[in-house]
């Protein structure tokens, strides 16, 4: 059962969902944002919240909110009937789902846990399937695609399974939970994707960048252990650094801030961080590359000034 | 900001450097970090949605391990902070069936899907989900169709043997099962059992 709102963005069917304490734009629909979807784009839906004028949020089947369409479809003339077509998938899920289910997955429900996997597999294997080929395409795509796409899921597995771990120390206030498990599974890219891609990278044509060189911030390539001693200064002094980044980033313009944020998720290379400014951004990679020069320069004023 | 080793490429790998050691340890993300991920995850990946479902299933598959259905059960309504007859109330369904099918004494023969479908809603489930193998391989158990020809089988009844054991052990050795009508069973069993927590579902909705 397939349905398409083909409204085009200033309908009355407009979904309002939030995201950790935010209200996102109505108009832009994802597995997180239950709103109507935008013109032009397939959307179908297995069901979908349709918000009055008033914000009376509905839940609706596909046919239920076709026909809810059809009714109001006059209304204001913005969305009509005959704008209803049938479409590809896509699973549009109610944004606050997790929410309710927190206090279960705290509690270590294994049903709780299936439900969010059910909900928000999609949403979390794309953004993890994405930064994974932002690294692999980084290093001249030494996998193919079909074995990324292995991979990522592997990762979702794995960022899932580390969020149900950790759920105790998740804190609602500073992220939504969907968002939250793709950055746990950010944690994981380097051991398993990136790991894969040195492998296949290491059979692959002459000319590669050598990885173990260009891998994540932070990482010990050599594998070595690190003196007891020195690893006790090198942790409290990281302390102090890392407070200090988070206050400069909290003071920083949301532009620049929102820019430094993605290029961290695309990391760990320069061009694929202007590639998820500018994904997420919605710019050209030209606008990225210069508003991620502004805001690193911001970063490094402000880090000189502390 | 690509190419080269410039001083602003140092410098952005510099604050990738610090910004990945500030948030690598601690449960706290970066900011605005709702935002970046929604657009990453909304950005085209070419997959149908078939591939998804087959990725989404094999996930859940890892998921629920080796739970029987009892199990699941009985976990989500002690976390639910519900007893027994509670959540026979709440499902409309006598605590003897509740109680059985957390303790994998159940017979599905004797409990209608829509009783089922009643209770896992009751329970705060819109769909099998997880719980989808568990039920199938109880049901595969519980729902045995076993082939015709064998004419009428007598045997003893003994106390505490369940209804299904009883057929099993009755019939093994003298009629073989047959797998496609048994499959056919169950899957007839959940979708109904899917199909009255969707009507529940659309019904709460209205």
């Amino acid at each position: 059962m397939a349905g398409f709102v083909d409204c085009d963005g200033e309908s009355d069917f407009g979904g309002v969902s939030r995201i950790g304490r935010r209200i996102v734009n109505q108009f832009q629909p994802s597995p997180l944002n239950t709103g109507a979807p935008v013109a032009g784009r397939a959307v179908e839906f297995k069901k979908v919240r349709v918000a009055s004028p008033g914000f009376e949020t509905l839940q609706r089947t596909p046919l239920q909110a076709r026909r809810l369409i059809e009714r109001r479809g006059n209304n204001k003339g913005k969305c009509s009937p005959t704008r209803v077509q049938s479409v590809a998938w896509w699973r549009i899920v109610s944004s606050d789902s997790w929410r309710a289910w927190l206090p279960l997955l705290r509690a270590g429900d294994v049903l709780a846990k299936g439900q969010l996997v059910e909900a928000y597999f999609d949403y979390v294997y794309s953004a993890l399937l994405r930064l994974s080929r932002l690294l692999n395409s980084k290093f001249y795509s030494p996998l193919p695609d079909p074995e990324i796409k292995e991979l990522a899921e592997e990762l979702t597995g794995l960022a899932f399974g580390k969020a149900f771990a950790d759920i105790e120390s998740f804190d609602e206030s500073k992220s939504a939970l969907p968002s939250w498990i793709v950055w746990k599974g950010r944690a994981s890219l380097k051991g398993t994707v990136l790991k894969e891609i040195r492998e296949a990278a290491r059979h692959a044509r002459h000319g590669t960048p050598d990885l173990t060189e260009l891998g994540f911030a932070g990482e010990d390539a050599s594998g070595a252990q690190p003196d007891p001693a020195d690893e006790a200064v090198r942790r409290l002094s990281m302390a102090e650094s890392d407070a200090r980044v988070r206050t400069i980033l909290a003071s920083m313009l949301p532009s620049h801030r929102q820019a430094l944020t993605a290029a961290y998720l695309g990391a760990p290379s320069g061009s694929s961080a202007v590639d998820v400014i500018s994904i997420t951004m919605g710019t050209s990679k030209l606008a990225a590359d210069s508003l991620l020069r502004r805001a690193v320069r911001e970063f490094r004023r402000r880090w000189a000034a502390e | 900001m690509t190419t080269g080793p410039s001083g602003e490429d140092s410098e952005l790998e510099m604050t990738l450097k610090q910004m990945e050691t500030a948030y690598a340890a601690g449960d706290v993300p970066p900011p605005d970090l709702d935002e970046v991920v929604t657009h990453l995850s909304k950005s085209p990946s070419g997959l149908t949605p078939d591939e998804f479902g087959q990725r989404r299933r094999r996930t859940l598959e890892q998921l629920s391990g080796n739970l029987q259905f009892g199990e699941l059960v009985r976990k989500r309504r002690e976390v639910m902070g519900l007893d027994v007859d509670e959540l026979a109330a709440r499902a409309k369904v006598r605590p003897t069936t509740v109680d059985e099918l957390e303790q994998g004494d159940a017979d599905l023969h004797m409990i209608d899907a829509v009783i089922l479908g009643n209770l896992l809603y009751s329970l705060g489930l819109d769909g099998l989900g997880i719980a989808e193998r568990p039920l199938r391989e109880l049901a595969e158990k519980h729902l045995t169709i076993y082939r015709a020809g064998a004419g009428q089988v007598f045997g003893r009844t003994r106390k505490a043997v369940r209804p299904h054991t009883r057929r099993r052990d009755l019939l093994g050795g003298i009629v073989e099962p047959d797998h496609d009508a048994t499959r056919r069973a169950v899957e007839t069993y959940l979708t109904e059992v899917r199909e009255r927590l969707s009507e529940l579902v659309s019904s709460q909705s209205r």
